[in-house]
This record gives C-alpha cells, structure tokens and sequence, in this order.
C-alpha cells in the first residue's frame, strides 16, 4: 500500500482578510491608544471572526439601529451555544422596533451618546462594555452575544447563552460506570455545542462541508487549530471534496470513502458516540468528522490503540486502569488465536500439553463423533448466530435468545455427546474476551479473524497459527491513517507513547504530544506536575 | 494477471486440501503412555510393559483406581521390534511424549543399559523427562501396583522422584542424563532402585519405596548403596539439597538432627608426579532441627562444638562411601573423571580406559565445612 502523499504544496497560510477599503464606510480607519478595536464595524467583525480562526459555526448579524441618523450594527454569536429568542427580546427588537417608538430628537441623542444607547435600551441582566479584542473572543466562547456599533471602538457583551440544556443521549456502545453519561445526537448542531462547551478555545474551529447531490447533509470538521497538522486538514477536506455521491445514510459512508485502507478487514477510522473521548483526541492534534444524523464521530488520524482505549480508563485510579488496559490486549490475542491453540494443540501438538490437561481433553473429547476443528467451528459459528440475533432482537424478546443458547448448546450438546465441554469452555472464554475490547468495529475484524486461523490451525498445526498471525501482524503493520503508521506505538516502536496510548501512566506523567499526530505544540503540560508535600 | 491470480489461488487452495492434513490425530484417538517397563524373556526375547492411561475413567469420579490405566505386554527381538508389536495387541496407537517413569529390569541392567536406551533417543515421541528406575521385581508388576491415592503408578514414581530431593538419600536420572552418561566412555551410571514394600496393614495396598541407588561400572548394574553413602554419593556430586543429618551431641550424648538447608561441593583434581589425587571440599549449611536435651542439665547449646562435630560425622561418611567405592566397587561412582578431565584434558586420554582402576588408587582427601545458621527451636532449646 502507497502512503498517500499530502498535498503540502496546496497549504497555504491564511490570509488576513480585511475587505476592500471602499466597503469600511468609513473614510479613514483609525487605530486608538487605548484599544485594539478599529472604528470601523467591518474590521471589527473580521478582526474576531479572524482571532476565531474564521470558524464556520459563528453567526454575524447586521442590522441597523433606529437612531437618527441611522446607526449601523451587528450581532456576532456563536451559533449553538446561544438562545436565539433572547436575542431578539434583549437585542434586536429594543434596538430597531423599540426605538422607533421615541421621539426624533431622543432618537439623536442616542447616535451620539453610545452609552446612553447601551444602558437605556438594551434589555438584558448581564451587558458589559467591552474594549479589548480578547475579551470579546472570551465572552463569545462563554455564549455571549457581541454587539458592535459602527464608528465606535467598543464592543457590547450581552448574555444570550441558552439556559436548557439540550437533551443528550446515553451513550449506548460506550458504557463508562464513573464518568458522564453523555453521548452525541443525531443533530449534528447539537453536537458541536457540545463538543464547543468543553473546549472553550479560540482555536476550535468548525469547518462546514455538505455532501450528496440529493441528501445535500452537513458535514463538520473539527480541530484545534494551534495542535491539528494542517497537513492532516488539508488532506482530510481533499478527500472530502472528492467525494460525490448522491446521499449517506451514515458516518461509516465517509468512514468508507476518506480511508486510506478501503480493502482491509480493520477499520482505520476510529468512531465514538462519547464526547469526552473527543474531547481527549481533539487535544492530542486529531480532527473530529461529525456527520448530520449520526451520533458517532469519526476521528482522524487514528491509530490501533485508540481501539483499545476505553473512556472508563480515564475515570478511574491508573492501577486499574493499566490493569484492564493489558486484558484488553491479553482478549485480542485470546479472541483470535485460542480457538486455533485448541484445534492445534488436540489434533497436532498433543505433546506441549502437561500430562493431566492432555488427559483430561482427551477424555472428555471422548465419543464426540465430530473432530476438534469442526467441533470448534460449529461451536464457535453457533455463538457468532447467538450474538447476531441478540443485537437484532427486541431486547425483551433477546433475553430468550440466552436461555435457548445456554440451554440447547450448553448444556443439551455437551450431555448428547455432541460437542465436548471443553470446546464450551473456549469459545466461552473467546466471547467473553472478544468483549474486553472496547471498541467494536475493530473487535470484529478481529473476531473474523479467528476463523481464518482455525482453518490454517487444523491443516498445518502451529505452524498455521504462525502464518496466520504472520499475515495479520504484516496486514496490521502496512496499514495506514492519514499517512500516520497504524501501529504506532508498536511499529514503529515508541515508548514515550506507549505511556498513554499502551498503557495509562498517571496524568502528571504525560506531559508531551505524540509527534507522529501532530508536528508541532507538542508540549501539553508542565513537567512540574507530581504532586509533593510542601517544602517545610 | 487476472488468469495468473487465479492460478495461483487454485494452487494455493490445493496444497491443504490435497496433503489432507496428513500428520493429524485427534487427542481422543491417542493412547497415552505413561510408563514403560523393559524386560527380558526367558527366550530371550525383549518384553515391553506400556501403561496406558484410561483418560475417560480419569474423568469421572471415584472410578475404580485399576481402570484408570490398562498394561499392555508385547515382545521382540530388539526393543523398536516389541514396541511395534504393541499395536498389534493395543487398541489405540501408543503416544510417548508423555512418558513420566521407566522401569529397567535388574538383569537388563546387568548386562548393560545401554542395549535399551538407543530406541528411547531415537524414537521423536519420546521426551528426555521420564525417571530411569531398576527393578528386581518384573516391570510390569512395578507398572500395575494399585495404590490408595488412586493414581496412575507412574505418576506416583515420578512424585516420588521429585519429592527425593528433601530427603537426598537416592538419587533418580531422567532420561537425558542417563543418556549422557551412557554415551560417554568415562562415565558411570547411577539410578535408583525401586522396590515393593508389602501394606503397612491388611486393609492397605502395597506401596513403592526408592529402596537405594543402583550404581554402575559404565553401563553394567554393579551394586547398590545404602542411605549412608546414598547422602555421601549427593554430597559429593553437588546433588543434595534438602536432607537430615542425625548425631548425638557429645557433650551431653544426647540426639541432635540437623537440617542441612545448603550443600555444595568443590573438587579440586591434582596430578603431580604421575599421582592423582582429589580435594574434596564440602560446605555444609543448616540449622537444628530437633534436639532432645536431658532434664536439669545445662541447655546452653555450643555452636562451635556443633559445628566441629558435624564436620566430622559428616567427613566420616564421605570417607566411608569413598572406601567402598574403591575398595569394594572399584567403580568412581562419582564421577570424579569429569573433575580430572576438565582440568586434565590431555593426560586424562592416557587414564581414559582404565579409569575405574586409577580411581581405586588415587588418593582423595575430603574437609567438610558446616555452618549452623540458627537452632529454629524455641527459647525453652526444645523443652515444652
């Protein structure tokens, strides 16, 4: 497989868009001493919407405000955290319908006396005066509303942000015991508020793409835009643009088009219904995909680990944590090559079993009338039928599912003679493994595997064992997201990111970001960060 | 590219399908054997005792102990031969991969183990794990002795092995050393005996004991040693780790058991003016295990004097096994050879044949260094 290149050629550096003099209004902009607000309202906006890093989620509103003369406004807010009504109630209609109520000569003084304008009109508990360009990015991200006058270097701060909370689904795949219970919806508005409420930075940036000739569906791409590579970025709205179909219906349709493994059995986009886990990824220098109507969220580059990292890990104390990491790891290799070890062992290899296991097999094994390999297999493909009619079912109606599983093929099959219970102990054991991997679209690719390497195990031994994990580890290790190796931290081998990634070292441990995601700001913490005593 | 492909994939798909998994076996198709008895007929002829274990009676609970095993006989004229002609009798083909004892009759033994041992290296299946025992009885009476514990007597065997190492009073080859030293021109054999001690009462079922080491001048069944020079023969050879050391305290005659924790040895060759002789250093280390002192006498326990008087016994009865084996066995035992070699590898070429003999007359001198670490007994020093 040929890595893809980037497009570095095509990236370039934005530039600051200030329009055209001619549209100010204004005939001169004039820089003050004691703020870095321009008199004119169109520099204004784009000095925010700039400092915002021209984010698509922002809104801007112009109106003009019913003084005499006229009084040219705008509104800028960021689209999803703020409550449309109050806006209207608080600003808009004081401003321009409110004031047409005055006399002609009250309407005259408000055009010069902006103070008056602010406190006498507008209707809101919560209005600030506001001089300073940070401040104003400041109190956008807190779901202010920003009013900016025409001809005046100041800036109104008017708390618009909506007080009801929307309602978040659970989320139903990724199930954490200790952390929230807050998942992403099928609006996808509602899920960039969410994800916008966790990281308040100026840097999170939300860009817009619609997709399908008739679906015509939104599509989001997020990222931090002082961590995310802009190679990645770049390269991710390149395959974005290419895409043209006429409608999807979920987020595994562009998980399809933009990978870079489209024939691979593994699944080289990570998806997650957890804003946290996100949240986390964002901050690591990945880009989040939200797709309107799905709940998931696509993460690029993603890399295997992030398959066996659970948002629980994060939640509770880093022994456990490490603990339940590696029998994840453990499950995978059980899930794909214990069945194979048990066809191998019995049929081939008899003498690598201590005595008293060999003979124990062996004696249960006795009378069954099928060998291990189609016993395994039967077994095996009957759990795979279970687990299948399970998830379709209704849940009231898959309960009986169990029972008839543990009961016919259980119990019934191993009394019959059928199959022997130690082939019910393994692909036990392999299910309840096969469940230890958090995440599923990267446990089924390997769940599939394993009857590839039963098949190789009943024809050629361990020696089919070894090929075929050969040919997954060469699969694995040739794969690729995004030009990132998809292996990392195994191949290539890295340490410092098998800190977080492989296992999970306590926070004030790790204190850099993975160079492979990101090329720059790579520091994420102090290094000072161990707690001590005080120094007596 | 498209026709070579699938070539190529049918190519593929027929090399499984057609060897058809050709070395393959079901486990439950296999029959374990767990212990092998070797004897000679009266013909001539030798006979092989296979025990085979009974894996579907293993399972279920509380079985009869004597259908968890079947024995099966055959003979031959050469071991493979009467190897072979088990399948003629058994039901299923014999596995040997988990073979955990061998049983060696005594007149195979002295006529040379070796003569048995080649099919062992040469067959695959065989590992180089099972214990090498003699037996004066017939192998198959060894191989079929029920016993309370309702185990396979094979494996009793083979944990009675294992368990001689906190008693160091015999010594059990497994086959690899065993074929080392058969192998070696130099060498001499050493193995246990195993023998049958009748029940301790009616209702018991007989029961195996390590009776003593059976040693050999190379290959050939030469003697046996008591338990004496059985801890003598472990001593010197850097083999004893757990034993007993049981002597009256001299200053107060009354018994003392030590518990040696810590042996090891150190032979010294030395070849000056065409005399050979050997240094053998021991240390000892152990603690008091048991100690009955007498009523109103002083308790106080001298460690030094312990000491001393341990070296002593202890040199008493390495000096005695090293009697024996040159004075009556005129067999090196202990392979001191391989000491003398290492040093001397060239002058031992001229020794090489007749070593036994030069071993009977060299000189060996023995100093024995014990420590006593603790005296683990309470503060009453044994008194309740």
């Amino acid at each position: 497989m040929k890595m893809k290149k980037f497009r570095r050629k095509e990236i370039k550096k934005p530039k600051k868009i200030l329009p055209p003099m001619h549209e100010l209004g204004v005939e001169d902009i004039i820089c003050y001493a004691d703020t870095d607000l321009f008199n004119c309202l169109q520099a204004n906006i784009e000095k925010t919407r700039g400092l915002l890093n021209n984010t698509d989620d922002i809104a801007i509103r112009y109106f003009d405000i019913s003084t005499s003369p006229v009084l040219k406004g705008a509104i800028i807010y960021i689209k999803d955290l703020v409550d449309t009504d109050i806006i209207q109630t608080s600003i808009l209609t004081p401003l321009t319908l409110g004031l047409l109520k005055l006399p002609m000569e009250e309407r005259c003084n408000l055009f010069y006396d902006i103070d008056l304008l602010i406190n006498g009109v507008l209707v809101n508990a919560d209005i600030n005066t506001l001089k300073n360009s940070p401040l104003i990015v400041e109190a956008l991200l807190a779901g202010n509303s920003i009013l900016l006058f025409n001809g005046h270097p100041l800036a109104v701060s008017v708390n618009t942000l909506t007080e009801a909370e929307r309602k978040y689904a659970d989320p139903k795949t990724e199930k954490v015991i200790k952390g929230p219970q807050q998942g992403f919806v099928e609006n996808i508005d509602v899920n960039i508020s969410i994800l916008r409420k966790k990281l308040k930075s100026q840097h999170f940036v939300v860009k817009d793409h619609v997709i399908g000739r008739e679906s015509k569906s939104k599509i989001s791409i997020i990222y931090l835009s002082s961590i995310a590579d802009q190679g990645n970025v770049d390269e991710l709205f390149q395959r974005l643009a290419d895409i043209d179909i006429d409608g999807f219906v979920s987020s595994q349709y562009i998980e399809e088009l933009v990978t870079d493994e489209p024939t691979k059995i593994f699944s080289t986009i990570f998806s997650t219904e957890r804003p946290d886990r996100v949240e986390a990824m964002l901050l690591e220098g990945r880009i989040a995909i939200l797709c309107d109507g799905s709940p998931f969220c696509l993460v690029v580059p993603s890399i295997i680990t992030d398959f066996f990292i659970s948002s629980e890990s994060y939640y509770t104390s880093y022994y456990l944590a490490n603990f339940n990491r590696l029998l994840s790891y453990f499950g995978a290799l059980v899930v794909m090559f214990l069945p194979a070890t048990y066809v191998a062992v019995t049929t081939f290899h008899q003498e690598v079993l201590p005595t008293k296991l060999a003979l124990t097999i062996a004696g249960t094994r006795a009378g069954v009338p099928f060998p291990a390999f189609i016993e395994a297999l039967i077994m095996e493909i009957a759990f795979e039928a279970l687990r299948e009619a399970g998830t379709l079912l209704p849940t009231h109606i898959g309960q009986t599912i169990s029972i008839v599983g543990a009961l016919i093929i259980g119990q019934a099959a191993v009394e019959a003679g059928l199959v022997s219970p130690a082939v019910v102990i393994i692909v036990a054991t392999t299910a309840i493994f096969s469940f230890t991997i958090p995440y599923s679209n990267f446990s089924n690719g390997l769940r599939l595997t394993r009857f590839f390497n039963m098949t190789l195990a009943s024809i050629l031994g361990i020696y089919g064992i070894i090929t075929a994990a050969l040919l997954i580890a060469l699969n694995l290790i040739s794969m690729r997201s995004f030009g990132v190796p998809f292996m990392i931290p195994f191949a290539p081998f890295s340490l410092q990111e098998m800190k977080d990634w492989v296992l999970r070292f306590p926070q004030w441990a790790i204190t850099k970001r993975s160079q492979h995601i990101t090329k720059r700001n790579l520091i994420r913490k102090s290094n000072q960060l161990k707690p001590k005593p005080p120094q007596s | 590219m498209k026709r070579k492909m699938m070539l190529l994939l049918v190519l593929f798909l027929s090399i499984p399908l057609t060897t058809s998994c050709w070395s393959r076996r079901e486990i439950e198709n296999i029959g374990f054997v767990l212990g092998i008895g070797i004897s000679k007929t009266e013909a001539g002829l030798y006979k092989i005792s296979l025990q085979f274990a009974n894996p579907s009676t293993l399972l279920s609970e509380g079985s009869e102990t004597r259908k968890q095993y079947s024995i099966i006989e055959s003979e031959g004229l050469t071991i493979f031969d009467a190897f072979r002609n088990t399948t003629l009798i058994a039901g299923r083909r014999p596995y040997f991969a988990h073979v955990s004892a061998i049983v060696i009759d005594e007149s195979i033994a002295k006529e040379g183990i070796s003569k048995v041992t080649g099919f062992l290296v040469q067959d695959m299946e065989v590992r180089l794990e099972p214990y090498i025992f003699i037996s004066k009885l017939p192998p198959n009476e060894i191989l079929d002795t029920p016993n309370i514990l309702g185990a396979i007597p094979s494996n009793i065997l083979e944990t009675q092995a294992d368990n001689n190492k906190s008693n160091s009073k015999v010594y059990v080859a497994d086959l690899k050393e065993t074929l080392e030293i058969i192998n070696n021109p130099a060498s001499n054999y050493v193995t246990t005996l195993v023998a049958k001690v009748p029940p301790p009462s009616p209702n018991e079922l007989s029961m195996f004991k390590l009776s003593s080491i059976a040693i050999f001048d190379k290959d050939l069944l030469v003697g046996y040693l008591n338990y004496e020079e059985g801890q003598a023969y472990n001593l010197i050879t850097n083999k004893f780790k757990n034993s007993l050391i049981v002597y009256e305290y001299y200053l107060k005659n009354e018994p003392l058991t030590i518990e040696v924790s810590k042996a090891s040895s150190k032979i010294t060759p030395r070849f000056i003016d065409d005399k050979i002789s050997f240094d053998i250093e021991v240390d000892v280390e152990g603690n008091i295990a048991e100690r009955i002192p007498h009523l109103g006498v002083d308790q106080e326990l001298q460690v030094i004097k312990v000491q001393e008087q341990m070296n002593k016994v202890i040199e008493d009865k390495l000096n005695k096994a090293i009697a024996s084996a040159q004075r009556e066995y005129k067999v090196d035992y202990f392979n001191l050879s391989g000491n003398f070699f290492r040093k001397y590898p060239e002058e031992f070429k001229e020794f090489q044949d007749n070593w036994n003999e030069v071993f009977s007359d060299c000189e060996v001198n023995v100093k024995v260094n014990s420590t006593v670490i603790h005296s683990a007994l309470n503060t009453n020093k044994g008194r309740i």
